[in-house]
C-alpha cells in the first residue's frame, strides 16, 4: 500500500467562497481552494490535514480515456 | 574738473548707497521669504499605504520623528515593506501594530522585526493559532519587546499628534470572521486632520463603536470588502479621502462594487494601491496632499504562492527516492529511508548530497548517505 502524504494546512482566512490555506509546518506555501471542497463546519483558525495518495485506478482511467480519443480521431498530419 | 570729479564722486556715492539699500532690501526680502518657507515647512505627518498587493501595511511618520507601522503585509511582502521603510529613512519603529493575525497583515512581521529596532508592539490579543502568529509572538518574547493589547479608550500622545484606540471595544466571537472583528482600530489626529485605520474590521465590530468620530482620511477596512464599509458609516465619518489596500486581480473581488459605489455617492476621493501603488498622504495639520508612487509587481500579489522560507527549501519530497533529509538541530542529514529521521518540524530537504554538505550538514552514520 502506497504511503499517504499528510500535509498540515492552516485555514488562515475565508474570503467569500474561497478558503486561503497556509501549507507545511512553517506555513510557507499559500493556496486558495473553493470553500466547498473543505469539510463542513470549517472556520478560520482550524488546522486541517490534506492527505494525498496516488489513485492508481484514476491514473489508469485518465490515460485510457485520452488514448481512446487518440485512437478515435483520424491521424492526418 | 574737480567739480566734475566731485560731482562724479557724489554720483558714485549715491549709486553706492542706492546699491547698498537694494542689497539690504534684498536681504530683508530673502529673510522674509525664508521665514515664510519656515512656516510652510511645519513638521508634517506622513502616512503611507505601502503597496503590498493583497494585504495591509501602513506607515505613519509623525511630526516629531516617531514612527508607527500598522501591519506588515503577507510573508512574501516583508522585504518590500523593509525596503520602503529604508527609503523613508526609518531606522526605528516606535510602535508596531498587528491589527489582527491574518497572514496578509502579520506575515511580513518577522522581516520587519529583524530589520528594525522596535519600541513596542500593539496587538489585537486575538488567538488565531497559526504558526505565523506563533512565530510573531515568540519573536516578541525572545527579543523582550514591550507588548500590549490596547482597547477602546486607550490614547497616546506622539508629540503634537495623538493616537486614539477606537476598537476593539470588547472581544467578539461567533462573527463572520472573528480575527477580522477583533481588529485594532486606530484614529491618528494631527491638528484639524485625522486618519482612521480600520484593519479588517467588519460590520459586527463596526457596530460596537458609537458614535464614529468625523475623519479626514480613512483606510478602508478589509481591502474594500462589502462587509467593511457601508453608506451610514461613511455618512458618520464624512471622510474626504479614502485609501484602499488591495491586490490587483485578487480572487476575492476586492474592492467590492458596493464599497466603491458607497464611496462614490459619499463623494470621497478614493485611491487604491492596486491601481496606483503606494499611496502617500501628508498633512501639516491643516491641509492634506496625496501622492501615489505608481503600481509595481507587488500590486498584483494575490493568491497562491511559495515563500521559499528557510526551513522548507522545497515541498517535502520525503517519500521520494532522490534527495536527503537534514535535521536543523543536529545538522546531520539522512537518506529518506533512514530509521532515524528527525521530526517533521526539524527537517530540511536537500536535492543532493553536495547541497547538504555545502550547508554544513554531516552524513548520518547509520544510513550513510
Amino acid at each position: 500500500m502506497q504511503k499517504m502524504q499528510s500535509i498540515r494546512a492552516f485555514l488562515d482566512r475565508i474570503e467569500g467562497d474561497t478558503a486561503i490555506l497556509l501549507l507545511g509546518e512553517e506555513e510557507s506555501v499559500r493556496v486558495e481552494l473553493p470553500l466547498k471542497w473543505l469539510p463542513d463546519g470549517v472556520r478560520e483558525g482550524v488546522v486541517l490535514r490534506l492527505d494525498a495518495s496516488i489513485d492508481a485506478a484514476g491514473t489508469e482511467e485518465g490515460k485510457r480515456k485520452v488514448q481512446s480519443l487518440y485512437d478515435a480521431i483520424p491521424n492526418e498530419p | 574738473m574737480p567739480h566734475g570729479h566731485n560731482y562724479t564722486t557724489r554720483k558714485t556715492t549715491t549709486r553706492l548707497l542706492f546699491f547698498i539699500c537694494i542689497l539690504f532690501a534684498g536681504f530683508a526680502f530673502a529673510g522674509l521669504l525664508f521665514s515664510h518657507q519656515g512656516i510652510a515647512e511645519t513638521p508634517k505627518l506622513i502616512l503611507s499605504a505601502i503597496d503590498v498587493g493583497q494585504g495591509d501595511s501602513i506607515l505613519a511618520e509623525f511630526p516629531n520623528g516617531q514612527v508607527m507601522l500598522v501591519d506588515a503585509g503577507g510573508r512574501s511582502e516583508g522585504a518590500a515593506v523593509v525596503k520602503y521603510l529604508r527609503q523613508r529613512k526609518v531606522s526605528r519603529i516606535d510602535i508596531l501594530v498587528a491589527s489582527h493575525p491574518h497572514e496578509d497583515h502579520i506575515g511580513g512581521m518577522l522581516a520587519v522585526m529583524d530589520a528594525f529596532q522596535i519600541g513596542k508592539v500593539w496587538d489585537s490579543g486575538y488567538v488565531h493559532g497559526s504558526r505565523t502568529q506563533e512565530n510573531f509572538l515568540a519573536t516578541i518574547k525572545d527579543k523582550g519587546i514591550r507588548f500590549g493589547t490596547p482597547k477602546s479608550g486607550f490614547t497616546q500622545s506622539v508629540g503634537d499628534a495623538r493616537i486614539d484606540v477606537l476598537a476593539p471595544v470588547r472581544p467578539l466571537s461567533g462573527t463572520d470572521s472573528d480575527p477580522n472583528n477583533n481588529s485594532v482600530v486606530l484614529r491618528v489626529i494631527y491638528g484639524q486632520i485625522s486618519f482612521l485605520l480600520t484593519g479588517d474590521m467588519e460590520s459586527e465590530e463596526r457596530n460596537t463603536v458609537s458614535p464614529w468620530p468625523q475623519t479626514t482620511v480613512i483606510k478602508i477596512a478589509h481591502h474594500g470588502s462589502r462587509n467593511g464599509t457601508d453608506r451610514n458609516f461613511l455618512k458618520a465619518l464624512s471622510p474626504r479621502v479614502a485609501v484602499i489596500s488591495s491586490g490587483r486581480g485578487n480572487n476575492y473581488g476586492h474592492p467590492h462594487s458596493e464599497t466603491l459605489s458607497a464611496l462614490k455617492s459619499a463623494n470621497v476621493k478614493t485611491h487604491n494601491t492596486a491601481d496606483t501603488g503606494t499611496v502617500v498622504v501628508s498633512t501639516d495639520g491643516k491641509t492634506i496632499s496625496v501622492k501615489t508612487l505608481g503600481p509595481t509587481s507587488h500590486s498584483s500579489a494575490s493568491g497562491g504562492g511559495y515563500y521559499g522560507g528557510n526551513k522548507e527549501k522545497s515541498p517535502p519530497p520525503s517519500t521520494g527516492k532522490d534527495g536527503y533529509i537534514g535535521n536543523v538541530n543536529s545538522k546531520i542529514f539522512h537518506r529518506p529511508s533512514c530509521g532515524s529521521l528527525p521530526a517533521e518540524k526539524n527537517r530540511i530537504y536537500f536535492k543532493s548530497r553536495n547541497e547538504a554538505i555545502s550547508q554544513g550538514y554531516r552524513p548520518c552514520k547509520k544510513c550513510n548517505p
